[in-house]
């Protein structure tokens, strides 16, 4: 079924947002008040790492992206 | 295994939203859950009154089984791989929760003062929930992306329009948690 890696990432993105308590209401009020850099710490490395991820993507070509 | 049923540091979820996004890339598609919010409403029939609910959702079908399969992910998660552990919150965020008469800070991921059923059902609840949700639909749309599409993805491909979009998003938090908060919930 063509949609089943959709379905797999989702549980997978759904399972990761939960563990890294990045939906957490109380995570999210802590980083607005400055008093924790856990937020600030899931966002700023995934764009880190994401922008690396996409300069690597379009320099090497890795499919039609 | 205990490392997998606590709760998981930064430097290891960040890296795994990463990875959602390359997963996304790599099937030709592009990391961002608001646009969700737009498909739907154009299935339940929104492009009888606006043109920009006109198109071909069939082709997004994609991502609401993204997003399906995150719910299912969320329930796994709480259900099966947490340990019950508190949140490790700065101490100086539950003491001013409790003065804005938010009670055991950090021992679920959501406040029972505003979801737990009684409270979400009643007057005020109610209406800070569809009050909130509009505003999140509103602003999703009109500026184009969420958390995902624009800090993410945007920031990745390194698109001002979505910095500038983020910068939005967070003065718009500031603004939600300094000013507005204190105002709606006084204890």
């Amino acid at each position: 079924m063509k949609y089943l890696k959709f379905l797999l990432v989702g549980i997978f993105f759904g399972i990761v947002l939960v563990k890294s308590e990045a939906v957490s209401w109380y995570r999210i009020y802590e980083m607005f008040k400055f008093q924790s850099f856990h937020m600030y710490g899931i966002i700023g490395s995934a764009v880190v790492l994401g922008a690396i991820s996409v300069w690597a993507i379009k320099k090497f070509r890795v499919k039609k992206y | 295994m205990d490392s997998i049923l606590q709760p998981w540091p930064w430097y290891v979820s960040g890296p795994l939203i990463t990875l959602v996004m390359v997963f996304l890339l790599y099937f030709g598609k592009t990391f961002g859950m608001s646009s969700n919010l737009r498909t739907l409403c154009s299935i339940g029939g929104a492009g009888k009154y606006s043109d920009f609910f006109k198109f071909d959702w069939k082709a997004q079908r994609w991502n609401l089984t993204v997003v399906l399969g995150a719910i299912i992910g969320g329930f796994i998660a709480v259900t099966f791989l947490s340990d019950g552990s508190v949140m490790d919150l700065n101490p100086e965020t539950i003491k001013d929760l409790k003065e804005l008469g938010f009670e055991n800070a950090g021992t679920s991921l959501l406040p029972g003062e505003i979801y737990d059923w009684n409270n979400a059902l009643s007057v005020k609840g109610l209406a800070i929930l569809i009050v909130a949700g509009f505003l999140v639909g509103f602003g999703t749309r009109y500026a184009g992306g969420c958390t995902s599409g624009h800090a993410i993805t945007g920031l990745s491909n390194l698109q001002l329009p979505s910095l500038i979009a983020v910068i939005g998003f967070f003065v718009g938090g500031l603004i939600m948690t300094h000013f507005l908060i204190p105002l709606i919930f006084t204890a």
